[in-house]
């Protein structure tokens, strides 16, 4: 709808505008649309620029000055060239993204929300949760902190609007109110009362039964962080947004969320494949796995003791853990050494004759190196292998 | 039956068309701001075409790109001393309730044109 564009550039567009050029860019955002032919998203500027509506709504005289006006605008990035006029063909231009994507509609146009008018009768209503303090967008006005509103009494029809602002949001059209019965049938509920304790119609009731606030808090969250390539649509954003309330409330986190459900890149339609993932993923979240870390050297020693002890089926003496002790520290020495050399890539001057001498093959190497470590073995196989003479064959 | 959005648009419109042609251009964009902001009901009731939001909300001086609410007023005021506005008294304060204006039907303005 327009009037969605309309409250776009009226809270999004740059604090440089002249009031001209920001009178003009509502006037040209109302003639705009969202959606364009075939329900592609669009935002083009449908009547060219010299209608002479354009003139009259903006109060300039001349076509000429209308022109100026939108090229001004393009310069500052309120609206894109969509055409250039040449050639006998008129300039068209259509609305720049003026808010972020993934921002909801009612937090992109937080200065009306029709849950407002329901403040004093159910309180609930309100919650939309919307992420207002988060919405900003890069060179534009920034957060906007709304503030607490007056509360409208109770015998100005309040309660009747936000009866209509429920059937509103639930999708249904709305019938203008008479006074006749300003609460809607729910008696007569006081401004002071706290929400939740009154009554509200039928409809708020069904609207929001399912989440509760801080899951809207959390579903608001997750869906400001997720890009789907263009602003939700109301409906959308209710859907998801009690779907996603589900889940929190089934023990899911706003981050654990947007890593399951916010990685949208490639998806031709991002807002089915979100829907479709949040639809198929389980309510209760899964329990948190064990905490998997390495062990710090102190742990793996203490672990390594009480295995040896448990295998020795019982304490170990002081003799023994020093010998591990000695053990440990040996191979780690070791390790060291190993380390450093295939680091350096140089083996050190000595290495062929260790090798020879089979000191490098302790515990770990075939058994013919470790058959020719000195002492082990009375006879070699090689006479150029064998270091000690007496034992060459 | 038309939506609120749909009679707000429709309120918008018909500001943008049928506005006194004296008014200066921050004015102009003041009115539409205060449209937008406007629920629309039957004739007669308390509530149609009433600003709803107080005019010293910060909200209004983000739309009409003002520094204080003084100023909010000061247009309110000017507004409805060119008769696009009435003063009404609701809550025991002051509010604005855009009149009935009778100005040059251009086009389809207090309509939607449903492109």
């Amino acid at each position: 709808m327009a009037i969605d564009l309309i409250l776009e550039v009226l809270d999004y567009a740059p604090e440089d505008l002249t009031p001209q050029e920001r009178l003009a860019a509502v006037v040209f955002a109302e003639d705009a649309r969202i959606w364009g032919p075939g329900n592609r998203l669009d935002r083009k500027i449908y009547t060219p620029l010299d209608d002479e509506k354009y003139q009259r709504r903006i109060g300039v005289s001349s076509e000429r000055k209308v022109k100026e006006l939108a090229q001004s605008l393009a310069r500052k990035g309120v609206l894109e060239s969509v055409q250039r006029g040449q050639k006998g063909k008129a300039a068209e231009y259509r609305i720049s993204r003026l808010a972020p994507a993934s921002a909801p509609v009612e937090a992109q146009h937080p200065g009306f929300r029709p849950a407002d008018v329901s403040t004093p009768d159910t309180g609930v209503l309100n919650d939309f949760s919307a992420p207002e303090s988060s919405v900003q967008h890069p060179g534009n006005r920034g957060a906007y902190s709304r503030p607490p509103k007056t509360p409208l009494p109770a015998d100005v029809p309040g309660a009747a609007d936000a009866a209509s602002s429920a059937a509103r949001r639930a999708g249904e059209t709305h019938t203008p109110n008479t006074p006749t019965d300003p609460t809607g049938g729910q008696g007569d509920p006081s401004p002071g009362a706290p929400s939740g304790e009154k009554g509200g119609s039928d409809e708020a009731a069904s609207i929001n039964s399912a989440p509760v606030v801080g899951s809207q808090d959390a579903a608001a969250q997750v869906l400001a962080r997720v890009d789907f390539g263009r602003m939700l649509r109301r409906d959308e954003r209710e859907r998801l947004t009690a779907r996603l309330g589900v889940l929190v409330a089934g023990g899911w986190t706003a981050d654990a969320l947007t890593r399951e459900l916010g990685d949208l890149r490639g998806a031709v339609s991002p807002v089915a494949v979100f829907t479709k993932r949040a639809r198929e993923l389980p309510d209760a979240a899964p329990t948190a796995p064990a905490q998997s870390r390495a062990l710090t050297a102190a742990e793996a020693i203490a672990a390594s003791e009480s295995a040896a002890a448990a295998d020795s089926g019982g304490e170990l003496t002081e003799a023994e853990r020093d010998a591990g002790r000695a053990w440990r520290e040996q191979r780690a020495a070791q390790r060291a050494q190993s380390a450093a050399q295939a680091g350096s890539g140089v083996l050190s001057p000595g290495a062929g004759a260790k090798r020879r001498e089979g000191a490098l093959s302790v515990g770990a190497g075939p058994a013919r190196f470790a058959r020719s470590i000195p002492g082990t073995s009375t006879r070699c196989r090689s006479p150029r292998s064998c270091p000690d003479p007496a034992a060459r064959p | 039956m038309p939506t609120h959005d749909e009679y707000r648009e429709s309120l918008v419109r018909e500001v943008m068309e049928r506005a006194p042609t004296d008014l200066t251009p921050q004015e102009r964009l003041a009115a539409l701001a205060f449209a937008a902001d406007v629920l629309v009901f039957e004739p007669g009731h308390p509530m149609d075409r009433v600003i709803r939001t107080p005019l010293d909300d910060v909200m209004f001086q983000r739309r009409i790109s003002v520094s204080s609410a003084r100023k909010v007023r000061d247009l309110a005021r000017a507004l409805a001393a060119k008769g696009l506005l009435e003063a009404v008294e609701l809550d025991g304060g002051t509010r604005y309730r855009f009149a009935r204006l009778s100005g040059p039907e251009h086009d389809k303005g207090g309509q939607t044109d449903g492109h």
